[in-house]
């Protein structure tokens, strides 16, 4: 972005004056305009390496754990399902746990220590629709009070502002329809959200070079200056981030929906965006009927989505800095049900994926013989990985974040 | 910050605007703050009613009848609902499907409506304040689900909206949609669910530090036993009190003791010092300013408030025919929703809501407000949470749906016939079309920017301004007409239509 108009302030502690004055009490969390900082971009050293990027992975609908990490051992499962349990193919990691026979990608990673297993997690009083369990995982909050900022919305509000996020670039990225839940905070921060699917819309040059004069052009209100400083922003961020997913090549083969939007994360990070949350979904765990070749498809894209991505971070020597994490809002009952499917149950597995992880496996074989409710319990809450990453991959408080003491798990 | 209005005592900001302030200037902004946009005939037809007439007037009150569609859909539904008794599962799957699809199109056709008839400038006004209410008492599409009992919940706000705010409390706490959405009837003796009594002080009368947890804790017990029905005679769904699941027992709520019931507790509620700011300040900062108002001011007005038994109407035309309200330092400033910015750019171009539900619903989606689906039961925070890269991005393209005419061969058949059905309805048009613009393409340039800018922008621009969109349509007369569209276009997506 070429600065040929009259630029509205010089430096960016001048805009942030002017602002500041005009603004009142605004939180401004620390937007400066990219046309401010573009020209001087060049000269500022890449983003510190020691960055540690978050990248959630919902799998949205309720994923089936219990066909995902198979207790090939136990004869319940078996009893629970006779159609729908996988007695063959399946790819054990342990003497009584295997994957599901299309998840080679994850074996691969299990196996190299870049994948963590954390079993039966949950929460207490657990809620079956889609709506609201998803919504207890994003705001982190017991499951009979109603939340309103997500708990990365917290993160960003209380524990970011001292790193002072000061770029242009977005603190949190979405590939999805919906800004996530989990984004959700009390201050404003600057979000950006990609479409699922195909590119952003491509604008026309002409359309938007007028745009772009009346947006640079001095402000007649103090809002106004607000606004055209994140319209600007939204302009260079889109053209930026659609170029940047453009060119980027890719040191591992992505396939799938998934492996399209992980591919994008790569090329983000790649590209040095100093970007520190980035939210993924992969749709279609729903599985109340005729589950096993969708699931089993689901798991496959899955596998190979993230055995790609982790490959590709390792290739570009990034995987140091990023961590995934693939979670679901709720696993699904362990008896299967009339139509060959599963209905939403409560506890399931959770993967961790990074660089030396601690753990493989934490958590015990998933207990049928002690439901609750005809479903698994939870042995450890989702808010304790919740504290694990804030507390030992984002260097900071979880009591800031998290309502609440959660023990931390020995996982990064 | 400083106001202008800071020389002014407490019970002098909110004295009528002096007549002689009463101008194209003031009416203009008064239009665009209590409804959604300001052209220059309703701008003229205000200054000359005068201020106080014309405020009464915008909230005289209208109805808005159940949307035909979504009657028949809830119909439909119910229908279904019958037809699953003794099936098998599999027929018991199909017909859950078409009831899913049902109660999809239900709430669709709701949304539809909705746009239609809040589009209507006379009716704006009024709805412009049931958005309102509707960010105060939050329930959530996601959650409900049904497009009926969503509608019922928003014309009780509609109702009783202009009368006492308590009043409304009440009715509120036993609207089925309100019951669902906070759990209220899972709230039964022994094991009370605390999420409604809890919003009901947090989130809808008091605000948070005008109470205690102990009072929540058992003001929630008052609330045992608050059920709904399924469809009767005349409602979707209604109210059922059911007593065995109710709690008598005596219940300590801001330090009475006393056997309350609902009712009871929210009369104490407005008994509270905070009940009488709590509105008037969440009103301020949805209509006037994001930057809160400070308390000093707020207090006399509550006082006064509360003292005429929390009457909105007062309440509404106190507020927009104030001094305060006119103070200069708040014109122009404040970020439109993006319900507002779609409404008003309808408005503001003559045009119809394009009639094809999915449509509206991917806009409205992309741009952060889906209708009736705020994220969570605080509502959306609005203001300077509106703008997002992805939301601007997505104000951007409305405005270019808007502007030019969707590819023919795009539409699917669906679409074609909602879009038939409303042009035989006399609805339309939808985009701005070459007649439209005719009118504009003799003027001269200057002029021509000017009066754009004046028709649709709250404040007077910089000449830097004007001169980019001068020169952009200063072009031989062949170019001229894809260049005004141009201008316009980028005119309003600039941040400058962004404010109100």
């Amino acid at each position: 972005m070429k600065n040929q108009y009259t630029p509205i302030a010089v430096t960016r502690r001048e805009f942030l004056r002017g602002s500041m004055g005009g603004l009142g009490l605004v939180a401004f969390s620390g937007f400066a305009p990219s046309f401010l900082t573009s020209t001087a971009r060049a000269d500022v050293a890449r983003p510190e390496t020691g960055r540690q990027i978050l990248v959630m992975i919902q799998l949205a609908g309720g994923n089936d754990g219990l066909n995902t990490c198979i207790p090939f051992q136990d004869d319940m499962y078996y009893n629970l399902r006779p159609d729908l349990g996988i007695k063959e193919g399946y790819r054990p990691i342990s003497d009584f746990l295997a994957l599901h026979p299309n998840c080679a990608g994850m074996e691969r990673l299990y196996k190299d220590g870049n994948l963590s297993i954390i079993q039966n997690v949950g929460y207490p009083n657990p809620n079956r629709s889609h709506f609201r369990s998803t919504e207890i995982w994003e705001t982190a909050t017991d499951s009979d009070i109603i939340g309103r900022d997500g708990w990365l919305g917290r993160y960003f509000d209380n524990a970011c502002d001292g790193d002072g996020h000061t770029s242009s670039d977005p603190m949190a990225l979405h590939i999805s329809d919906d800004t996530p839940g989990h984004f959700m905070s009390e201050k404003p921060h600057s979000i950006f959200g990609m479409p699922a699917r195909g590119r952003i819309r491509k604008k026309n040059e002409d359309e938007l070079a007028l745009l772009e004069k009346l947006t640079q052009a001095p402000s007649a209100s103090d809002t106004g200056s607000y606004l055209q400083h994140m319209m600007m922003d939204a302009i260079v961020t889109e053209k930026r981030v659609q170029n940047i997913v453009d060119r980027y090549k890719p040191q591992a083969k992505y396939q799938g929906n998934l492996g399209q939007s992980l591919q994008k994360v790569a090329a983000m990070i790649a590209a040095g965006l100093e970007t520190r949350v980035y939210f993924v979904a992969q749709g279609g765990y729903d599985t109340h009927a005729n589950q096993a070749n969708g699931h089993s498809q689901r798991l496959g894209e899955l596998s190979n989505a993230l055995h790609a991505f982790q490959q590709d971070l390792i290739k570009h020597k990034l995987d140091d800095q990023v961590l995934t994490v693939v979670f679901s809002e709720f696993g699904r009952r362990p008896q299967q049900n009339g139509s060959q499917g599963t209905d939403h149950g409560a506890a399931a597995p959770l993967f961790v994926m990074g660089r030396n992880l601690q753990t493989p496996l934490l958590g015990e074989v998933p207990d049928l013989q002690n439901l609750q409710n005809n479903d698994l319990r939870h042995e450890y809450d989702f808010r304790q990985v919740y504290a694990s990453v804030i507390q030992d991959w984002f260097k900071a408080d979880p009591s800031l974040v998290l309502d609440g003491q959660f023990d931390t798990l020995p996982i990064i | 910050m400083s106001f202008a209005y800071g020389n002014m005592s407490p019970r002098q900001t909110w004295q009528p605007l002096p007549s002689d302030q009463w101008n194209t200037d003031t009416a203009a902004h008064l239009l665009r703050r209590i409804g959604f946009s300001a052209r220059p005939a309703d701008v003229q037809q205000a200054v000359n009613v005068g201020l106080q007439a014309t405020v009464k007037d915008a909230f005289k009150g209208r109805e808005f009848d159940v949307p035909t569609k979504t009657w028949e859909a809830e119909l439909e539904i119910q229908h279904l609902r019958r037809g699953m008794r003794n099936q098998d599962e599999k027929t018991r799957q199909e017909l859950q499907k078409k009831i899913q699809r049902a109660e999809r199109e239900a709430f669709s056709e709701f949304a539809m409506a909705w746009f239609d008839f809040a589009r209507q400038p006379e009716n704006s006004a009024q709805e412009k304040y049931v958005l309102f209410l509707e960010s105060m008492f939050v329930v959530a599409h996601s959650k409900v689900k049904r497009g009926g009992v969503l509608y019922e919940h928003q014309n009780l706000l509609r109702r009783e909206g202009f009368g006492s705010y308590r009043d409304l409390a009440k009715s509120v706490s036993r609207s089925p949609a309100m019951i669902q959405y906070l759990d209220l009837n899972r709230s039964v003796k022994g094991t009370p669910n605390e999420n409604f009594a809890r919003e009901l002080m947090e989130l809808f009368t008091l605000g948070e530090g005008n109470y205690t947890e102990q009072d929540v804790k058992e003001a929630a017990r008052a609330f045992t036993g608050y059920n709904y029905t399924g469809n009767t005679d005349y409602y979707f769904s209604e109210f059922r009190f059911n007593p065995h699941s109710y709690d008598d027992g005596p219940k300590t709520v801001f330090g009475r003791t006393g056997r309350w019931n609902g009712d009871e507790i929210i009369e104490m509620v407005f008994e509270q010092p905070g009940a009488k700011l709590f509105l008037p300040r969440e009103l301020c900062l949805f209509y006037l300013s994001e930057t809160p108002v400070p308390d000093l001011y707020l207090d006399y007005l509550g006082d006064e408030w509360a003292k005429r038994d929390f009457d909105q109407r007062w309440l509404l035309q106190t507020v927009f025919t104030s001094q305060l309200f006119f103070a200069p330092e708040f014109r122009g400033e404040l970020i439109k929703s993006p319900i507002h910015y779609y409404i008003g750019l309808c408005q503001d171009m003559n045009l119809d809501i394009y009639p094809v539900p999915q449509r509206l619903e991917g806009q409205l989606r992309s741009m952060g407000q889906s209708f009736q689906n705020p994220p969570n039961v605080r509502g959306w925070l609005g203001g300077k949470h509106w703008i997002t890269a992805s939301s601007l991005s997505a104000r951007q393209q409305l405005v270019r749906n808007l502007l030019y005419p969707p590819n023919e061969k795009r539409l699917n058949a669906d679409e074609k016939m909602r879009i038939e059905e409303a042009i035989e309805d006399d609805k339309g048009p939808f985009h701005v079309d070459q007649e439209r613009l005719e009118p504009l393409l003799n003027k001269d340039s200057p002029d021509l920017i000017n009066h754009l800018c004046r028709y649709f922008l709250p404040k007077e621009q910089t000449e830097e301004f004007k001169e980019q969109l001068i020169v952009h349509v200063r072009v031989p007369p062949r170019q001229r007409s894809e260049r005004v569209r141009q201008a316009l276009l980028a005119l309003l997506q600039s941040p400058a239509y962004q404010l109100s």
